[in-house]
């Protein structure tokens, strides 16, 4: 069945946070923000701000009835400046007026002074000088320094992958609104309800059950606003508070890109030893993750980039180390990957390196290396059920690589060859293998809960704790519910995700929405079923076993009973049977131990391969990412065609981040490219034209819902393939790393050769 | 100031007074509550606020981003938003968007249908490209836009080839019903008030009002004082290009689509929409107009280094009625400065007609090929005879404070033989005469090689016979 959201959507009917009457006795929100990145504040003149007209009143860090801290894991980070800024961008007083121009004239008019101080920008500078947001970490596997001692070949550099910004279409956005009784209701554009909740009860002063957060969906998410979301929707609290009205805060775009947190920026240094027959015998590696100035969730996303420090290889023996430093930009935050794609683009750098230095192919060292079954990860567990080989060899097979390949490679030799003949374009290929971790790898968010309505017509209404941002998860959770139930979709309503329905939900993120809101929503409806089966059992006189539920009628020993399902459920209702059900999932057997950093963090893994043919121009240093091939292993998908865009979409948003995206900042800490007129997200033409996508058909996943696996994250990580296709249309010989491969970047790279 | 405002919005007449500068996008969604249209960026980069405009019966129908356009240029419109596509159920473009899976988040969504139904209004011969290309101007960043591509193809299957009638789509379920009735509903307004917008231009001059055409730049630069001011307006394509005394006259009004579809410069420039489409985006190209891009006085202005390089006048007119023509060089006097009187505006622009197609180039490089601004832009426009320069024209932008016409190189070219050596030689002249700054988009070294990469560029493309990469690469001028 087709997602019906879809229809609101192509008509224009769907309603987003701000897309509704916001009344006149309401108070629109605008933040000032800190103008340098980083410094004392010696003064905050906001006198001239008040002065205009329709202005109620401007709040600064004093005024904060609670604790003036946001901090989601580590209590590192105010909601409003109190004496220092730390970044451009960081918020240091908000204007509430009645109207919108009012805030945003009065926000011009507020004057700071700033005894300005050198920030640091380098994650590796903020290392030298001990800025470090935690504790350095570490997975260990074997022995690296003897494994490398001993190999053929140790291939050594360094690579550097940038900032990406979200860029998600509807900016962040809360409305809020008091009730009589001082609670507030926020209708929030977030991907974790109750971080918004437990972040505004402490921002206000008030007990978590009197702020009430309803999430219907988002214009897209991402990540950003996971943890993010928290400061617009205090902000839109703290006015709704203070004066008793409606307050609504919407980020303009050009208020949301240098104020908001990105992908982690990463410089990292690579050891991989192999032997002589390209087998890898050591990775060892140090990364430089670049925070930004407050903690946010960059131990977590440090956590995964060890997690996926190998990439979809098996390494005997692994040394991998990562900071995550602290620095003067926007405090960085989750973004699809989560710190993996960061890891991954490493691992392949390194292996282009060992490439270079043993004149091994690259796809030969990438194939013989292929995670298998039963092989160990540095943090203890094994692959379990690996499809790593099998979606290498049926991409070469399905789209016939080895020719496809052969023809460029062919191109290419006959060009060194032939002194002479140098050829403008250059064409490029290059494989991209994917493994990775399902679950969050902090244990406890690994919970979820959905309450099931049955109604007396035999409608269903389904609230769970997953936030519908565009993945589809509102509507695989349908799909599995109507499944369940035997009914068909159209019978089955999400509600918005609400705490008060739902409570303490976990962020809807690291792929797991479906995955563990879905098997609650099952849940809950098993136990419906099974209390109504026990119900017709009593009346015909046998086993609930013998009863099943399909298409809308009930089934006795596999036959058709007379009873159709709304016969059913009206005649339980009358016998006061229970038709609600909240049921509760965590998902089963995940541990993980810090002190030795061994463990069993994952569900399961999720695999594919995709293959990448560019072409440059190398007169002008641009480029082209012609064929996007995959094959992807999602075990029984629920909705295919969900599914199918979850992997185009990732994949070319992984393509911008190391291509075309461009996160700059001036020697000052000042963004530069924080607007959409400076910042570029891949546009229809430069998405590749040919995109094909298969997934492998027989792949029952026993350890998420229905077999299937999550979707969300891993074909972002495809990406990274194009960044190689691009490097070796290039032709450059000399060794370089470095993304996003902007058209100056690869410009430079090429004329260096020259 | 407010004032008096009337138009078609969808299928009702509307008539009302408002800020004549407020943009239709506060218009739309904070006046009236119609809400189907999205703010994605305030700078008509995303294209989630896209709209269809008509005006009949000098244009057909376009669109174009809300948040760029100033409510006053209304008058006597057809406004068309998503709410205005409505039925019951959804149509046959929608219907494929929905087929495809070609919305997940949704809120670019309404965009993309605006631009896609646009297209299929604009009256020209549809083809899968034409209609992807289109969309150019309309940012994703759920899809990837795969399953756009397939809604597109399952979309314009039956259009294929064809130039779609407003009947015709009416008949295809792609527009409601009432369209057929609006040509004849504006000519109706019209004769209630004829002037398009309540006041023209080059009539009534007052220095201290804002003039706004295309409003592409002023209101990314300030929006929120142009919402609140009471501008006057030269509406975009409210003119046409017209061929007179062996010129082609570009009214300063004509937008970047309107010179994009010109026959005459199609004729004599060969490849001239398929260059062009680097050039902002469809539904930006809808509004830019060239008076814009040249007074804006950007030194990487797309328009003004491909005119320069054509070696057109500039044709200024006063308030008195006076009129100044001159060569379109000397108009950029230095950064932000140009030759322009307080009380004079732009109103013409005049290339040379040639009845023989011409040997040119225009390449731009920038980080993303289309609805980006250029690292380095550059236009070139040969003339050869016996195997010589005859002439040459050469312009480039983003390296002096101008856009820089390259009258050294220009210079030295003329009457040097068709050569290897005479490409590479002029890259040196080249070399000295310009003077490129680090900036944002891109460092001066790199702006100063890619002047002599687009350079190259131009000669492999229009004399690919004599000379190659290769000579580039060995040269050692790259």
């Amino acid at each position: 069945m087709i997602n019906p959201d879809s229809t609101y959507h192509v008509m224009g009917l769907t309603r987003y946070v701000d897309d509704r009457d916001f009344p006149a006795r309401g108070l629109h929100c605008v933040v000032f923000f800190s103008p340098l990145a980083k410094g004392k504040i010696r003064d905050l003149d906001t006198s001239a701000a008040r002065e205009v007209p329709g202005v109620a009143f401007i709040l600064t860090a004093k005024d904060i009835p609670g604790e003036n801290q946001i901090g989601g894991i580590i209590q590192d980070e105010v909601l409003l400046a109190e004496d220092e800024v730390n970044f451009v961008g960081m918020p240091v007083a908000v204007v509430y007026a009645w109207t919108e121009d009012a805030a945003r004239e009065a926000v011009g008019r507020i004057k700071i002074n700033i005894a300005e101080e050198t920030p640091v920008l380098d994650p590796r500078e903020a290392y030298n000088r001990n800025e470090l947001i935690a504790p350095v970490r570490t997975f260990t596997l074997g022995d690296a320094e003897q494994a490398i001692a001993s190999a053929a070949y140790v291939a050594k550099g360094q690579a550097e992958s940038g900032a990406q910004e979200h860029f998600y279409l509807e900016g962040q956005v809360t409305v809020a609104t008091p009730s009589e009784e001082g609670n507030l209701h926020l209708s929030s554009g977030t991907q974790a309800p109750t971080s918004v909740q437990r972040c505004v009860a402490k921002v206000c002063g008030l007990a978590m059950n009197r702020i009430e957060v309803d999430v219907r969906r988002l214009g897209g998410g991402f990540g950003g606003k996971e943890i993010q979301a928290n400061t617009w929707a205090c902000f839109a609290a703290l006015g709704a508070q203070k004066s008793g009205v409606p307050c609504r805060m919407v980020l303009r775009r050009s208020d949301d890109m240098p104020a908001t947190g990105k992908r982690h920026p990463y410089s990292s240094d690579f050891t991989l030893a192999l032997d002589g027959e390209g087998k890898f015998l050591a990775f060892k590696v140090m990364y430089y993750q670049n925070a930004g100035a407050a903690a946010d969730l960059s131990t977590c996303i440090l956590e995964r980039t060890l997690f996926h420090a190998t990439a979809s290889y098996y390494v005997p023996n692994v040394h991998a180390t990562a900071a995550s430093c602290r620095t003067n930009i926007t405090p960085n935050t989750a973004f699809r990957g989560f710190g993996g794609p960061q890891a991954m683009f490493v691992f392949e750098a390194a292996i282009r390196e060992a490439s270079r230095i043993s004149g091994i192919c690259v796809e030969t060292l990438q194939r013989k290396n292929l995670l298998k079954t039963g092989d160990c990860f540095a943090y203890g567990m094994a692959a379990e059920d690996a499809q790593a080989q099998r979606c290498w060899d049926r991409a070469y097979e399905h789209y016939d690589l080895q020719k496809r390949m052969r023809a460029i490679d062919d191109a290419q030799r006959k060009e060194k060859k032939t002194p002479g003949q140098l050829s403008r374009y250059g064409r490029g290929y290059a494989l991209m293998p994917v493994c990775f971790g399902i679950s969050f790898t902090t244990i406890f968010l690994n919970q979820a809960r959905a309450h099931v309505h049955v109604y007396t017509d035999g409608s269903v209404g389904v609230s769970t704790g997953a936030v519908e941002m565009g993945q589809g998860v509102n509507h695989k959770i349908r799909e599995l519910v109507a499944d369940s139930l035997g009914i068909a979709p159209g019978r089955v309503k999400l509600e918005s995700t609400n705490t008060t329905r739902v409570s303490n939900t976990s962020p809807t993120a690291a792929s797991s929405g479906s995955d563990l809101n879905g098997a609650a929503a099952r849940m809950a409806c098993e136990m419906i079923k099974e209390r109504l089966f026990k119900f017709m059992a009593d009346e015909y006189q046998c086993a609930p076993e013998d009863f099943s539920l399909r298409q809308g009628r009930l089934y006795r020993e596999g036959k058709a009973c007379e009873v159709g399902w709304e016969d059913l459920v009206i005649q339980a209702y009358c016998s006061r049977v229970q038709l609600s059900a909240e049921a509760h999932y965590s998902t089963p057997d995940l541990h993980f131990d810090k002190s030795v950093e061994k463990g069993r963090p994952f569900a399961y893994h999720t695999y594919g391969t995709a293959y990448f043919e560019a072409e440059v121009d190398r007169l002008l240093g641009t480029y082209r990412i012609e064929n996007a091939y995959v094959v992807h292993d999602l075990g029984r998908s629920i909705n295919p065609l969900i599914d199918l865009g979850q992997v185009e979409g990732g994949m070319v948003q992984g393509i911008g981040w190391l291509t075309m995206e461009e996160m700059r900042y001036d020697e000052t800490g000042r963004p530069l490219t924080a607007t959409a007129g400076t910042y570029k997200i891949p546009d229809i033409s430069s998405a590749p034209l040919d995109m094909k996508v298969q997934f492998l058909e027989d792949i029952y996943n026993d350890k998420a819902v229905k077999g299937s696996k999550a979707v969300g994250e891993p074909p972002f990580m495809y990406g990274i393939g194009a960044f190689f296709a691009i490097k070796m249309a290039a032709g450059c010989e000399k060794p370089s790393y470095c993304a996003p491969i902007t058209p100056e970047r690869l410009f430079g790279e090429l004329r260096e050769e020259v | 100031m407010k004032k008096s405002c009337r138009f078609i919005l969808n299928d009702k007449e509307m008539e009302f007074s408002l800020s004549q500068g407020r943009s239709v996008l506060d218009l739309l969604r904070k006046d009236l509550g119609l809400y189907g249209t999205k703010e994605g960026c305030r700078e008509g980069e995303c294209g989630a606020c896209t709209v269809i405009l008509g005006r009949i019966p000098l244009v057909a129908y376009r669109p174009m981003p809300s948040c760029l356009m100033p409510a006053g240029q209304l008058n006597n419109t057809h406004l068309v938003t998503i709410e205005g596509l409505q039925g019951e159920r959804p149509n046959r473009l929608q219907q494929a968007f929905i087929n495809q899976g070609a919305t997940q988040c949704g809120f670019c969504t309404p965009g993309f249908i605006m631009s896609l139904t646009g297209y299929l209004l604009e009256e020209r011969t549809v083809t899968v490209q034409g209609a992807v290309d289109d969309l150019g101007g309309n940012l994703c960043r759920c899809t990837g836009y795969g399953s756009i591509r397939r809604a597109v193809e399952e979309t314009v299957e039956p259009l294929l080839g064809k130039v779609p009638s407003l009947q015709g789509l009416i008949e295809l379920d792609l527009l409601p019903a009432y369209f057929a009735g609006i040509p004849q509903r504006l000519a109706t307004l019209r004769r209630k008030s004829p002037a398009d917008s309540p006041d023209l231009t080059f009539e009534r001059f007052d220095g201290n009002r804002p003039l706004i055409a295309g409003g592409t730049d002023l209101y990314v630069q300030r929006g929120d004082a142009l919402n609140k001011s009471d501008p006057r307006f030269l509406i975009p394509e409210s003119e046409p290009i017209r061929v007179e005394e062996g010129m082609i006259e570009i009214p300063a009004s004509a937008t970047m689509e309107q010179l994009r579809g010109d026959p005459h410069l199609i004729d004599q420039f060969p490849g001239w929409r398929e260059k062009l489409l680097v050039i902002g985006s469809h539904i930006l190209r809808h509004r830019a107009t060239l008076g814009g891009n040249l007074v804006n006085a950007s030194p990487i202005a797309d328009c003004a280094v491909l005119l320069l390089a054509l070696d057109a006048q500039i044709q200024l007119v006063s308030s008195q009625g006076s009129r100044r023509r001159f060569p379109l060089r000397e108009f950029f006097l230095g950064y932000k400065e140009l030759d322009l009187k307080r009380d004079e505006l732009v109103e013409s622009l005049l290339v040379t007609k040639h009845d023989d197609a011409q040997l040119w180039n225009y390449a731009k490089v920038s980080k993303r090929e289309r609805l980006d601004i250029a690292g380095c832009n550059s236009a070139a426009v040969f003339t050869v005879n016996k195997g010589a320069f005859a002439s040459v024209g050469l312009a480039l932008g983003g390296v002096a404070p101008i856009p820089f016409t390259a009258r050294r190189t220009m210079a030295w070219l003329k009457e040097k033989p068709l050569t290897r050596e005479t490409f590479l030689g002029s890259m040196k002249v080249l070399q000295e005469e310009i003077s490129p700054i680090d900036d944002v988009r891109g460092s001066a070294e790199y702006k100063r090689r890619l002047a002599s990469a687009l350079m190259a560029d131009h000669y492999l493309h229009c004399f690919p016979d004599i000379c190659s990469y290769h000579d580039f690469v060995k040269g050692g001028t790259l």
